[in-house]
């Protein structure tokens, strides 16, 4: 287990607009870690993760990831190769006219054949559940499948690190359940940016509340869910359903269903 | 009047299993040998034959039909100007102080032939296979990676782009909004205009970066491979051939 897979140090942001998005974050994540990074909107999680990804640029030295600085040109390119990121909107990520050629897109870039490819491509549609759906075109898709489609997407590229962008919103019941339990069938370290704490609590160990641009907690799941008067601070609230009071979460992660 | 697009399913015929290639390839020769025609009469027959290379796409009937209404829409305007415009002493007919020359109609004639044709044969590679797959081709037969990589994008979010201007429309009906023609409904329409294409714009951001991503830097690369079998050759062969000809017959049977 590789300690420090991600680390961030004094982070900030500023929008042309003047508002700051991050204010001197840090952040060390170790490799296998799941981590739940909460917040209310606006809280500064996507800007986060695409600062994570160098999507947005940061300065030399502010963030390691996968021993990779995404400041620096050359190494931001060999980013793809390590980090996956799977986007709020799955519109977004979905540009191919069909679902294969769409999860073939980064494996390809990666420089394999178009056989290599196509092999990952089936492969990656088969762990999220898409298998035989190659041929459908994106716009066809239901939210739940381009949900799965845009992290099967990713997950062909085989990268170490998932960053998950608010992986459930706009899912129903049904398609929030099967994407959990895809979530926990994968290995590797995994950023969740969510409001959405039935899902931290069902796929995470760690949790971090972000706010305001600046991290106010970091610490296990339990710790978080038992603190409901920091929940409410920051705009955050325990889900209601039975199964996700605050003493489920003083059992092991894997037995809360 | 809907705004729904839909892609088509591609029916199975000669055309659709051609070596898109080839068949991209043999449909620029067509169209640049019915640009260069001259007479109604080669015109004529470039649009008839053009008519019979969709059938033999085997495309449904009233489809076709109604591409062919589109296009003679678009040539109405040359119908009404043309014939207008020829020199007063050409044969023609006195209608008022307007004179409609008979060579001005046949010229006119031959621009919707024409238009016709090409467009019969850009229906026929739309339809006769997977769009992707014709970029794909377009791609081999060195079409700069980025026109590729742009028009398959359009394709992909055309469809997006309409689903959202169909939501933009539901939710102006939704309150109570109807288009007339008074300074509130162009005023509405501007800003659901807008809105769409500011979307638009933040969307094309997030999937530039989506592609970044995903080790995107500029090359445009695909799962598409192709096998040129000996009937792919024939098939551009005849096209070539038929193009060729009628080209020659045109200009020495010219006017």
């Amino acid at each position: 287990m590789r300690s420090n897979l991600i680390q961030v140090s004094e982070l900030s942001h500023n929008y042309a607009c003047g508002r700051s998005a991050l204010k001197s974050l840090n952040l060390v994540a170790n490799d296998g870690e799941r981590i739940g990074i909460v917040g209310p909107n606006g809280a500064g999680k996507t800007t986060l993760f695409l600062k994570l990804c160098g999507v947005i640029p940061s300065r030399l030295g502010q963030i390691q990831i996968a021993g990779l600085d995404p400041a620096d040109s050359d190494q931001r390119r060999q980013l793809p190769n390590f980090v996956g990121v799977v986007f709020q909107n799955p519109d977004d990520q979905l540009f191919g006219s069909c679902l294969l050629d769409d999860v073939a897109f980064g494996p390809l870039n990666q420089g394999l054949s178009a056989k290599d490819a196509a092999v990952r491509a089936e492969d990656a549609l088969v762990v999220v559940g898409l298998a035989g759906f190659g041929d459908r075109v994106p716009h066809k898709l239901s939210g739940g499948e381009k949900r799965r489609a845009a992290l099967a997407g990713v997950l062909a590229m085989r990268p170490e690190i998932l960053l998950l962008d608010e992986p459930t919103v706009f899912l129903d019941p049904r398609g929030r359940r099967e994407f959990i339990t895809l979530l926990n069938q994968l290995s590797g370290t995994i950023l969740i940016a969510t409001h959405d704490l039935g899902l931290v609590a069902e796929t995470c160990s760690r949790a971090m509340v972000l706010d305001n641009g600046q991290i106010s907690f970091d610490g296990s799941v339990s710790e978080l869910f038992n603190d409901p008067e920091r929940l409410t601070a920051h705009g955050l609230e325990l889900p209601s359903l039975p199964a996700l009071r605050p003493e489920s979460f003083m059992r092991p992660l894997a037995q809360v269903r | 009047m809907t705004l729904a697009l839909r892609d088509p399913d591609t029916p199975d015929s000669p055309l659709a299993r051609w070596d898109p290639r080839w068949k991209l390839a043999g449909v620029v020769v067509a169209v640049l040998a019915i640009a260069m025609l001259e007479t109604i009469a080669a015109s004529a027959v470039a649009a008839v034959a053009a008519f019979g290379v969709v059938l033999l796409a085997r495309m449904p009937v009233s489809a076709i039909f109604g591409r062919i209404g589109l296009l003679l829409l678009a040539v109405i305007p040359v119908f009404c100007v043309v014939p207008l415009t020829q020199p007063a002493s050409d044969a023609g007919w006195d209608l008022g102080f307007l004179r409609v020359s008979i060579p001005g109609l046949l010229a006119a004639g031959a621009v919707g032939f024409r238009v016709l044709g090409i467009g019969l044969w850009g229906l026929m590679l739309m339809r006769s296979g997977a769009f992707p797959h014709t970029l794909a081709a377009a791609h081999a037969l060195f079409v700069p990676g980025v026109l590729v990589q742009i028009a398959q994008l359009a394709h992909r979010y055309t469809f997006l782009f309409t689903a959202e201007a169909r939501r933009t429309r539901i939710a102006l009906r939704t309150r109570a909004f109807r288009a007339k023609t008074d300074r509130h409904s162009y005023r509405t329409l501007s800003h659901a205009t807008g809105g769409l294409l500011v979307r638009s714009a933040d969307r094309a951001e997030n999937v530039s970066a989506a592609m970044r991503c995903r080790g995107f830097r500029g090359e445009y690369r695909t799962l598409a491979t192709f096998q040129t079998t000996a009937n792919d050759v024939l098939g551009f062969a005849a096209v070539a051939v038929g193009a060729v000809a009628l080209v020659v017959v045109d200009r020495v049977g010219g006017p």
